[in-house]
């Protein structure tokens, strides 16, 4: 049997699951050591000194040791908590979400250094830009490019030629754009209008910082959404869970909105 | 005697495999679990699984406040000394029992049975939520305390919980959050630290 092996990582708490009494299995992304699994013990007490330390989306700076199954974290000093993420609960569905996806579409033993910065930057996004929405489809862009799933969007998948202003639609099977001629090549297609491919060529070329002052409309903002969540979902062969709760919240939303508008103050 | 010897077969393997089941008992703890039963007289372990069934055969959800009791409604929903114009909100029933021995309460509660968990795909339709929307039907409840933990599950739940009852209830309330009694100040993390803050009171 090899001795415990201690060591210090830099991570961000993707998720945690109770485990026994007081014990919490996280689900760790570093920025050096991929995705890791480790023991907090009894951080579900009130006392304890890795509890607040340890919660989903904060950046931590953990110390662990090696064990006989899953390694054990024996110190936790938050970096950041992201309070302003877990105090709103529009922005705390849709970093769950990022988080999810990061946990996804990495692998286990897969290095993960750019996947991690993403999403350290993500969080970061979260807190300051204007739409939670445009973020999150910016994220799955990226980390889908990074995960090796970049859709072609300047070729049609199927005929090679080049892709003009026209109306198109994406394969989420072949991995990018169809041209007119090629639309029905395969079955489930998903109509691609111009500016939405727009958009995504944008989110690919363009700074972040560009693209957070980008203004779609709702109905654009809705295609690209749609889009990219059916592509991720072919790619993961499955939904993940928090999409349902984001999907839950909206409708939540329309339902308040429709119920009580007499409760709108006109503005003077 | 090493477990080598013992028998894994038939009916201790089974009994292995169902505490297995439980929640935090590992392959370890089942097996030693299994074998203490089989060293156990037969009474006693008549008399555990006597508990079990008594439990499964005799308790249900207060149709009322979603507790587990005895009787429907539950005594702490007939209690008549009660305020009937408070409702605390709890995710467990053990919470309820936490919160008795404050004696600081005496108000109605309300259990969820669970907490939100977007990842782990426990949404609200998991929980007893239409139930405590039935009882803010009428004008009776005037506060509802959100009690539920100080986590991010917990948070998440007292959040959707406001958006959806602040239409229909005069006043909600949150559980105060901050430092935990007998905590070490320099353990504590940022959000707990800050909430304590904003949270002081005159000395
Ligand atoms: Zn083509
Ligand atoms: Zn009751």
């Amino acid at each position: 049997m090899t001795s415990p092996r201690f060591y210090k990582t830099e991570a961000i708490v993707l998720r945690h699951v109770p485990w026994g009494e007081a014990d919490v299995i996280l689900s760790l992304l570093t920025p050096n050591l991929g995705k890791l699994r480790a023991v907090a013990r009894g951080s579900r007490r009130t006392k304890s000194k890795l509890g607040g330390h340890v919660e989903p989306l904060t950046r931590v700076s953990l110390s662990l040791t090696t064990g006989k199954g899953l390694d054990i974290v024996t110190g936790a000093q938050a970096i950041d908590s992201h309070r302003r993420l877990r105090e709103d609960l529009d922005l705390l569905s849709a970093s769950l979400y990022c988080t999810e996806l990061s946990d996804a579409l990495v692998a286990d033993e897969q290095l993960a250094g750019s996947q991690y910065h993403l999403l350290r930057r993500t969080l970061e996004w979260m807190e300051q830009w204007a739409s939670p929405q445009l973020l999150i489809s910016y994220f799955e862009l990226r980390l889908v490019d990074l995960s090796g799933f970049l859709p072609e969007l300047y070729h049609c998948v199927s005929c090679r030629s080049e892709i003009v202003p026209d109306a198109h639609a994406f394969s989420p099977s072949l991995g990018g754009v169809l041209c007119p001629n090629c639309y029905n090549v395969e079955g489930r297609v998903i109509p691609l209008p111009v500016r939405v491919l727009k958009v995504l060529r944008y989110f690919l070329r363009e700074t972040p910082e560009n693209v957070a002052r980008l203004g779609l409309t709702e109905e654009v903002s809705g295609q690209v959404e749609q889009m990219l969540r059916r592509y991720i979902t072919f790619i993961l062969e499955r939904e993940l869970h928090s999409t349902r709760f984001l999907y839950r919240l909206k409708q939540l939303r329309a339902r308040m909105e429709n119920a009580m508008p007499q409760t709108v103050v006109p503005s003077a | 005697m090493t477990s080598d010897f013992l028998p894994t077969a038939g009916p201790v393997a089974r009994l292995i495999e169902e505490f297995h089941k439980l929640p935090g008992i590992g392959p370890k703890s089942a097996q030693r679990l299994a074998y203490y039963f089989v060293r156990t007289p037969t009474e006693d372990a008549q008399s555990l699984a006597e508990a079990i069934i008594a439990v499964k055969e005799r308790i249900i959800l207060c149709s009322v406040c979603q507790n587990i009791t005895e009787q429907d409604p539950c005594s702490l929903c007939l209690d008549q000394r009660r305020e009937r114009n408070r409702l605390c909100v709890v995710e467990e029933p053990l919470d309820i029992l936490a919160l008795e021995r404050t004696r600081a309460y005496q108000g109605l509660y309300h259990v969820l049975h669970g907490a939100i968990s977007p990842i782990n795909g426990v949404g609200p339709e998991h929980l007893r939520i239409s139930e405590l929307l039935r009882r803010m039907e009428g004008d009776e409840v005037e506060e509802v305390i959100l009690a539920t933990n100080p986590n991010m599950e917990g948070e998440a739940t007292a959040m959707y919980l406001l958006r959806l009852l602040q239409p229909l209830v005069p006043r909600i309330t949150r559980l105060a959050r901050g430092l935990p009694a007998g905590g070490d100040l320099e353990f504590a993390d940022d959000v707990t630290l800050a909430r304590a803050l904003e949270g002081r009171q005159e000395f």
